[in-house]
């Protein structure tokens, strides 16, 4: 039953992918929104009050780490990684791989034979 | 750049936030800055101020559930620091009970005694551990919450309750406020003045005092009524005013709990008189009896699991709040999860009940486990 796995499988996707971004560079909140938005092709859109919440829980578990910064004239919260951050990010990227190819071999001969709702042109 | 509305619902973020002043001045300068980098974007963009302004809003969402969600957090992050002191203590505790036990004479019950001796020995540390748990707040959380939908009657008058008015009262009478709200935002009010007198003993001429030159039309009416220890409700489009205690104001929430742990602990719940059949070891809850028929019957021992658990919380959670007691709370099976709807305060001791079971089983096991 796919379906009552979806919350837990959001949230730890969510924080998967927040780790992501900032594995590129740090980052403030806004940032990480529009990034996870634009890699994500507009189909996840993280709303602020589900973001900062999930940034607090990460660094509270120490695996980012949170600096504030004035110098462009706001005040401004950035956060980067930090070392548990990092290993947690790989650990849980190559258990996403795993998972994606174990779901994609069961489900490849639901889909192959499946009826196409928007057929591919040949 | 400020903006008078982005002050207004970070004020009421920040008044809602239960944490100390450090905390909320971080949150708030934090979500400023989303806020007016937002706002900056779309102006960017050739959007007009206010509907840049209202988008900037809309997209963060409730200011209430917002701090709720930070305050949780915060507390949740404490309870670990807790329970992770608690639980040296009891390590300790265990280690100390171990070599006790190690160096008193052997029982005279025979070879094994230990299964015996560790329940006694547990039997008073586990009820301290669950009293103690008991008073302490909190839960797992509950992996999704999900809210029911609104109406789109509801929707309407949220949307007009979130449009800027100007309110300035001085010593006004309770009942011509709500008037003037009810006219500025273009929503219906009812108000149950019998509730309100009858509970706080505030009338329609309580006087109100307040000077807003631009608030959202929704926290003006908190504003108001939270001087009369009133609050709202929005039914089917209907702006609804009681007081705080009236039960008609307090929200279901439906939340999802995921419980697959608990129901692989859970005994099969068949009927108190059969005869044993092959229940799994370990088992902390089931007794043999309580297993005999699951053989017999077609439906999955899963679903008989899960509704020996809904029967644990509603017989030992506010019984009289659960839809089989007239009240109306729901508890039903989703694989292995709990859809349950119920009031605020019902969820939180149902986090609670479920905390006390996963502890229960935990030291079930580690009692099993010394007794071997």
């Amino acid at each position: 039953m796919p379906k009552s796995h979806g919350p837990e499988l959001l949230r730890g996707s969510l924080d998967l992918m927040v780790l992501s971004v900032l594995a590129e560079d740090r980052q403030y909140g806004y940032l990480i929104q529009k990034r996870v938005r634009e890699a994500s092709g507009d189909r996840v859109k993280l709303p602020a009050g589900t973001l900062y919440p999930l940034l607090h829980r990460l660094e509270a578990d120490k695996l980012i780490r949170a600096k504030w910064d004035a110098t462009t004239g706001r005040k401004r919260k950035w956060y980067e990684l930090t070392a548990a951050g990092r290993r947690r990010l790989l650990r849980q990227a190559d258990e996403w791989r795993h998972l994606a190819d174990c779901i994609g071999q069961l489900l490849r001969p639901v889909l192959d034979n499946a009826p196409m709702a928007n057929p591919r042109p040949a | 750049m400020r903006d008078q509305e982005f002050d207004n619902y970070l004020g009421l973020v920040g008044r809602l936030l239960r944490l100390n002043s450090r905390q909320r001045s971080a949150i708030g300068h934090e979500l400023r800055d989303h806020l007016e980098t937002r706002l900056e974007e779309l102006t960017a963009q050739d959007v007009p101020h206010d509907e840049a302004v209202r988008t900037a809003l809309e997209e963060f969402g409730d200011a209430a559930g917002l701090a709720h969600t930070f305050t949780s957090l915060a507390r949740h992050q404490q309870r670990r620091a807790l329970m992770r002191y608690s639980f040296g203590t009891v390590v300790v505790a265990a280690a100390v009970a171990l070599l006790v036990s190690a160096m008193m004479p052997a029982s005279p019950q025979g070879l094994n005694p230990g299964f015996v001796s560790a329940q006694q020995q547990d039997k008073p540390r586990a009820t301290a551990v669950n009293k103690d748990k008991a008073d302490r707040p909190k839960p797992d959380t509950p992996l999704a919450v999900i809210t029911p939908p609104m109406s789109e009657q509801s929707k309407a008058t949220a949307n007009k309750l979130v449009a800027p008015i100007a309110a300035r009262f001085d010593n006004v009478a309770l009942k011509d406020v709500l008037g003037f709200v009810r006219d500025a935002a273009d929503v219906d009010i009812h108000v149950k003045w019998h509730v309100l007198e009858q509970s706080g003993g505030f009338e329609g001429d309580h006087p109100v005092s307040l000077a807003l030159n631009r608030a959202p039309a929704s926290l003006v009416l908190e504003l108001v009524l939270e001087s009369a220890e009133a609050a709202y409700t929005i039914r089917d489009g209907i702006v609804i005013v009681s007081h705080k205690s009236d039960p008609t104001l307090r929200r279901l929430e439906m939340r999802v709990y995921p419980v697959a742990d608990l129901l692989k602990a859970v005994a099969p719940f068949v009927g108190p008189q059969t005869r044993a059949a092959g229940r799994q070891p370990g088992n902390p809850f089931g007794t043999s009896e309580l297993g005999g028929r699951a053989t017999r019957v077609a439906p999955s021992p899963t679903s008989h699991q899960a509704e020996h658990l809904i029967h644990l919380i509603t017989e030992t959670v506010q019984p009289e709040t659960w839809s089989a007691m007239g009240g109306d709370g729901t508890a039903v099976p989703f694989g292995a999860h709990l859809v349950i709807k119920a009031q605020p305060a019902t969820h939180r001791e149902v986090e609670q009940f479920i905390t006390m079971l996963r502890q229960a089983t935990a030291q079930s096991a580690a009692a099993s486990k010394i007794g071997r």
